[in-house]
């Protein structure tokens, strides 16, 4: 589970599509299985849309274009929802809309006005030799540094000195336990946490095919002749 | 995010011994030239390792030694 969660993560962070949707389709079945239920109905459309996705479209998203990144580093792309947080929160501190208007028409211009303003800014900055950008260096990036990589391997060590204590890949039993207090489980208990991925498959795999039979109907139909329809998942 | 990171690495670190045994019982050669790469630290030497460690010749010994682990330890799996 923490694996398909760390390759979800590079997969935004290096802007890698296939890796993207690879590793949400396995993350797909524990959403099921673990009552997730928006994230298992819309997760399952939003697969089924990924794959009928226009070719050009498609074509940007291989490239990369599907996470957005604000300096020229490495590892630094964040999905485009995340990076509009950011720009709500350049709004609401200091310097940006708190204290300064509470008007609807003045909030508005500041808003719709930003590109603006941020493309005023950059052209100075480059004026002025005063940029963002970095070189393309792996140690400008925050967990490359000396200090974070020591601390990152003492941490390690630790870690693994505290599980071998445990006993952790030494003592082999037949049976889940707790590690801590070596507390063993039931067979109802060890057949869920350990099939769990299985067990959720064929439900994931019907509701996809649904769905992607239903987004090629809607593609291949033009909208205005269809009536409002509502679909539940 | 962290913590989930090094854990998983501390668990790798734990595991290493055992996949070392495995691999010199069913590629040699192969173990010889992971040690033999691991003591350097140079940019090529790095990323020769990358490419023996994503080569179908470490895959299927490594996924083996993963199905070897299953079955012999409910908790490994897990």
């Amino acid at each position: 589970m923490v694996s398909k969660m760390l390759y979800f993560t590079r997969a935004r962070r290096d802007g890698l599509w296939e890796l993207h949707l690879y590793a949400f389709r396995r993350m797909l079945p524990f959403f099921f299985r673990y009552d997730y239920v928006n994230c298992a109905r819309w997760g399952t459309v939003y697969l089924a849309e990924m794959a009928n996705v226009p070719p050009d479209i498609l074509l940007e998203f291989q490239q990369g274009n599907f996470v957005v990144k604000h300096a020229n580093r490495r590892f630094n792309q964040v999905s485009p929802d995340q990076s509009t947080e950011w720009l709500n929160a350049t709004g609401k501190k200091s310097g940006g809309l708190v204290g300064f208007t509470k008007v609807a028409s003045s909030l508005n211009r500041w808003t719709l006005s930003y590109n603006f303003r941020t493309l005023i800014a950059s052209h100075t900055k480059q004026m002025f030799h005063v940029t963002m950008d970095d070189d393309d260096d792996i140690y400008t990036h925050t967990e490359c540094t000396k200090g974070r990589r020591m601390k990152d391997d003492g941490d390690e060590a630790r870690m693994a000195t505290s599980l071998k204590q445990h006993g952790v890949f030494q003592n082999k039993v037949d049976t889940l336990y707790n590690m801590i207090n070596k507390d063993l489980v039931t067979v109802s208990i060890q057949e869920s946490l350990l099939g769990a991925q299985c067990l959720e498959k064929n439900s994931l795999i019907s509701l996809l095919k649904n769905v992607s039979i239903w987004l090629q109907i809607m593609t291949s139909m033009s909208i205005s002749k269809l009536p409002y329809t509502r679909i539940k998942l | 995010m962290r913590t989930h990171k090094l854990t998983l690495q501390a668990l790798w670190q734990l595991l290493r011994p055992q996949l070392n045994t495995h691999l010199y019982s069913v590629d040699v050669e192969l173990r010889a030239e992971l040690d033999s790469l691991e003591s350097l630290s140079d940019t090529e030497s790095i990323s020769q390792m990358v490419d023996t460690l994503t080569s179908e010749r470490f895959h299927q010994p490594i996924l083996n030694f993963v199905k070897l682990l299953k079955e012999e330890d409910p908790n490994a799996e897990f």
